[in-house]
This record gives structure tokens, sequence and C-alpha cells, in this order.
């Protein structure tokens, strides 16, 4: 790959020692973990998924082994891929969508992992900077999605690979996934995850968590997401336990699916927590729960109090991106009750805990200088979750792997306990122009870009703002002719963004204010989008 | 204000619940077209949306829902809402509500 090697990218992977729980033959990729576990416990449930009708659908670690297989022989076989393809899948929560991603291993493709609610515009956008050769689809997934996107088969009904038909031979530093990401720029980034990144985190999140195969995790986020398919299916999978996937997050019925499926584990992002305390008004969790993981957006005070007071349970805030896979901290699951209170209850910024293992945090200057406790800085990631490169993107891989650090953009400071000699992290702010609605991650840059690009708009800036349940929302200040109406703002960010991320509200304002230089004054144009809400 | 005041008759009361409803529509065009039975969902009304709507109405008709009545068939339409909230308001008038 000529866009892989930037002269800090070996110092940011090689400076923590590899995770290798079994000797010299670690895992070269997560099929690694389902091959296992066939051995140990085919006969055992890892996954059931649950429909919107509620319908669950199980399959045992030697179903999932075998479908896996018959999914990858159909892809070289019928579709006719070889080897190295990149292919494209628009996953949804069901059987078929996680069976493909283990199928996409087994033939040896790396994977774009596209949102199936993002506009066509964006998804060819994405594709075209992988050069996809074709894209698979989730049974939910409408064709028109995505015109010309291929139906992932159910595999129940595919033949069986003949024997001696292995598979492609994976190796750690190949390519597994990709993901689109929203930093700073008004071009998405694309992010390469190895096998390597992928088995490194997955065994992190079971080290961290202890889980095992008496564990069982309910998750609800989607598939297209760092979280749902690293967490959910991967830390699950490496642990030998039972991933229980709903099709997606519904207040009326998760107290249901709580009382069903028994999780000792449930993945979630403080928009589910914050509308579970309106919700759920007669709470009760198995005895087998142990405690909620929540990431992807800022975990609000005032909820992990809530959550505490009206469902006695904890919350494990953890932090991640997707350059670093998927987690970087979690708070420790061993925290005693004062503990839990000093830093998840107490603070007005509950704590993302401890580095994960076999990762390395830091809170590094302007000069790349490790600052003391206490001090904010710039919260930099080094070791074995730090995803390979952005995609064809070498100078912005080179900008973010600079000192041989990844740099998150994020803001934040660290806390020594002194009893047990742990570092604590927690976030403050951040450096990148983004908002968070709804755990998704959204450039305001990349916004105001498109807005710019409307006829009849001539200066245009974007803000987030707070919301409750969702997070964050994206407020937009428009320099716009009157002819321009809402209606036809919205119609031209429609094309590029998905629906959930729209701004809230159009605000005509004389000017945006900039520097003489001609940057966004944002501080300034949070006053004025205020001004203009009274 | 509805409260805990006599039951509103009917349509009073669905009217009420169409303007807190509209508010929580994304799409102020899509809002104006709504009567009392269209789906909500089909109009945008997702899961986190319909968790603001309710925490807006308990709000703007000062009563609490109970648990029984916070269901997907609740949320379904503006008349179902309305349904909703006047066997809530008997609820909160129950001695031991």
């Amino acid at each position: 790959m000529p866009d892989r090697l930037a002269s800090d990218t070996n110092r940011v992977h090689a400076s923590v020692a590899r995770l290798d729980r079994r000797g010299n033959a670690g895992p070269t990729s997560v099929l690694s973990f389902l091959d296992e576990w066939v051995a140990v416990r085919g006969d055992s449930i890892c996954l059931t998924t649950v429909a919107a009708n509620g319908m669950a659908t199980t399959l045992t670690f030697r179903e999932l082994e075998q479908f896996s297989r018959r999914l990858g022989y159909w892809l070289h076989h019928e579709v006719g891929v070889q080897v190295g393809d990149t292919l494209g899948i628009l996953p949804v929560n069901d059987a078929p969508s996680v069976v493909a991603f283990f199928g996409l291993f087994r033939a040896g493709c790396p994977a774009l992992v596209l949102n199936p609610l993002d506009p066509e515009h964006r998804l060819r956008e994405q594709l075209a900077g992988v050069h996809a050769r074709l894209v698979l689809r989730g049974p939910g997934v409408s064709a028109a999605v995505l015109p010309n996107s291929t139906l992932i088969p159910d595999p129940k009904d595919l033949p069986d690979p003949p024997a001696g038909w292995s598979g492609a031979r994976l190796q750690p530093a190949d390519d597994a996934l990709y993901f689109g990401t929203s930093g700073s720029t008004a071009a998405a980034k694309l992010v390469a995850q190895t096998h390597a990144n992928a088995v490194a985190n997955s065994e992190a999140i079971r080290r961290h968590h202890n889980l095992g195969p008496q564990d069982r995790l309910l998750g609800c986020l989607p598939l297209h997401h760092v979280n749902g398919v690293h967490f959910t299916l991967f830390a699950t999978l490496a642990a030998g336990a039972h991933a229980v996937l709903a099709d997606r997050f519904n207040p009326f019925e998760y107290p249901m699916l709580l009382a069903a499926h028994r999780p000792t584990l449930a993945s979630v992002v403080p928009s589910i927590l914050e509308a579970l305390i309106e919700t759920w008004r007669a709470p009760h969790f198995p005895p087998e729960f142990r405690y909620f993981v929540t990431a992807a957006a800022p975990l609000a005070a005032a909820t992990a109090r809530l959550v505490h007071e009206r469902f006695n349970v904890r919350i494990l805030q953890g932090y991640g991106l997707t350059e670093t896979t998927n987690f970087s901290t979690t708070m420790p699951p061993d925290l005693t009750e004062e503990a839990y209170r000093r830093l998840s209850l107490e603070p007005e910024i509950p704590s993302v805990g401890i580095p994960i293992p076999g990762n390395e945090v830091a809170i590094l200057n302007m000069e790349g200088k490790r600052v003391e406790p206490g001090n904010v800085g710039e919260i930099c990631m080094r070791g074995a979750n730090v995803m390979s490169r952005y995609v064809n993107n070498e100078a912005a891989t080179a900008e973010a792997f600079r000192g041989g650090w990844f740099h998150s953009q994020d803001l934040g400071f660290e806390m020594v306990e002194a009893r047990t000699g742990r570092s604590f992290f927690f976030i403050t702010g951040r450096i990148k122009n983004i908002a968070k609605v709804r755990g998704e991650s959204v450039s305001l840059e990349e916004m105001e870009h498109a807005l710019r690009a409307v006829p009849g708009i001539r200066d245009a800036a974007c803000s987030a703002r707070p919301e409750p349940l969702l997070g964050e929302v994206v407020v937009a200040a428009i320099v716009a002719s009157e002819n321009v109406t809402d209606e036809l703002v919205m119609t031209c960010l429609r094309e590029r963004f998905a629906e959930a991320v729209l701004p809230n509200r159009l605000a005509r304002v004389a000017k945006i204010p900039r520097t003489p230089t001609g940057k966004i004054l944002r501080p300034r144009l949070l006053t004025l989008l205020e001004s203009e809400s009274l | 204000m509805t409260g805990s005041a006599a039951p509103t008759p009917s349509g009073d009361l669905v009217a009420a619940v169409l303007n807190v409803v509209r508010g929580q529509i994304p799409n102020p065009e899509v809002g104006a077209a709504l009567e009392a039975e269209t789906s909500l969902a089909d109009l945008g009304l997702d899961s986190l949306r319909t968790v603001a709507l309710l925490v807006a109405l308990e709000k703007e008709f000062a009563l609490e829902f109970p648990p029984p009545l916070i269901t997907a068939e609740t949320f379904r339409c503006a008349r179902t809402i309305a349904a909703a909230l006047r066997l809530s308001a008997s609820h909160d008038r129950s001695p031991d509500a």
C-alpha cells in the first residue's frame, strides 16, 4: 500500500508490547477467536439478533463459523471477487449482516462500512475513496439506498464450500475495515483499521471487563458504528460470550429486552440512558446485570446521577475514536462505591476511565510535551488500537501521528489516584469542529462547505448546541438572499447528510464573524446564534 | 393548561396535543399537515424524538403518564396520546397517585 508508511507510524504502534495471550501463535484476525471457540464450545449460542417485531434469531459459534465460510466462498465463486478486493457493506443489526462481516474476512476482502441512513451521494463519495468493487447490503436495507448494491443472501440457503477451501490467508497487518470519520476538515477522511487493530481492541475489552463465556452483552448500537461492530460483535466473540443485538434502540421495548435476555453488560450511548430515565418508571434489572458501558458522546453528570438514583446500577464511561479502533479508555469495573462516586457521580464531568490494555494515553501540550496531571492539554494515544492510517491521505496521517502519538483533537486532563496509582482521564472539550448528534460525529466544516455551495448563500457557519436526548444539534447561521428558502437549503443538505444530523435551525444573519484572515470566530458565532434565538 | 381539571372536551384535547406534537416534528411543513390520526412515526418522529414528546406533553399538561401507558401504542398518533392523557389525568387524581 503506497499510503501506508508515514514517518511516525511505527512509533505510534510499536510503543506497547503486543497483546498475546496464547504464546507465539497469537490471533491473526477475529476469525481466530471464532475458530478457537468453535473448538471449545461450538454448540453454545454466540449471537442472538432481535428484530423490530421482537423475533429472536440465534447462531451458535459453529453456525457462525460455517455461515461465514459459506459467505466467503459465495463471494469468491458466485460474486467473483478476489482476495484483496475492497468491498462496501451497508449493514443493519441482523444475522446476515453479522455473518457478512466474518464472510468478508474469510474471503480476504477489506470492507468499507457504510451508514444505510446516509444519502447516496455521500455513500458514493466514500466508496470512491477506497475503489470498492461492489457493495453488500443487509436484508433490512432498501435497494433504493444504493442502486446496484448486492443483497446479502441468507447463509442458510448457501452451499458449503468444497472440502479443501480455506479462504484467504490473512496477515495481522492486512486492512480489515474502513470507516468514514468526521474530523475537523471539510472532507471526511477514511480510517483504515487492520486485523491486528480489531484483535487488539477486542482482547483489550475482554481483559478490561473480564468478559468470559458466562457473559451476555446487550447491544443496540448500529453495526455501521465502530462501537457496534468492535464491542458488541468482536469483543464478545474474543471472550466466547453471547452478543444480543437488537434491531435498534426502542425505549418502550428495551426493558423487555433486559428481562428476556438477562444481559450481564449493556452497550449504550448517553442518549439511550437519558431516554430510559424518562420512560422506564418501574425499573427492574436482571440479577446478572453488571453495568452499562457508554461511549460515543459525553456522559452528563446529571445522567450518571439519575441512573444511579433511579436504576441503582453503574455506568462505566469509555472513550475512543474510530482512529483508535473503538475504545482507548474505560472506567474500571472494580471501583469501590466511594471511588465510583468520586469519579463518576460527583464531578461535573464524569471520568472516561483508565487506558484499556495495550493502549497508552497522554495529555500533551502544543509542543507535544506531556503536561502535569490536572492540566488540560490534547488527549493523545499510542499502541495497538491506533489505526494504520487514513486511506490515501498521507498528509492527514502524518499530521495525526506527529511526534509518535495519535492526536485526538480532544482536550482533557489526567488525574492520578493516590491509592491505586492509576491514571484517570477526563474530557473537557475539543479542538476539532464537530457536533456529536446521537453519538454520530458531524463535521461542522463539511456542513459549512455544503451550505456555501447552495445557490444564493453567500456565507455560512455552523455551531454545535447542547440538546436534551440528542446530545448536541447543529445550528447553522447563513448569509443569504431572501429567495433562498429554508426548504431549498435543507433539500441541498439532504443530498450530503443523513436526516438525523441536519441543522435544527437556520439562522439568517447579516454577517458571519471572521478573523481578518477569514477564519470563523467560533465563540462569537455562538454568541450571535444565542442572541438570534431570543 | 388542562392539568387535573375536569375532563377536557376531546376535540380541544386533541387540538392541544397536536400543538405539542408539532413542536417536536423536525420538518415544519410536515408538521402543518398533521392530523389526529396521522402516524407520528411516518412523520419522522423516531424513538428519541418520541421521548422528547413525552417530556413535552407531561410539562404542558402538568401530569405524569402512568408506566403502563408509556408504550409505543400511546405515541402512535395524536388521538392515542389524547386518550392516554385522559387516563393519566384520572390516574393522577387517585388518592395514592
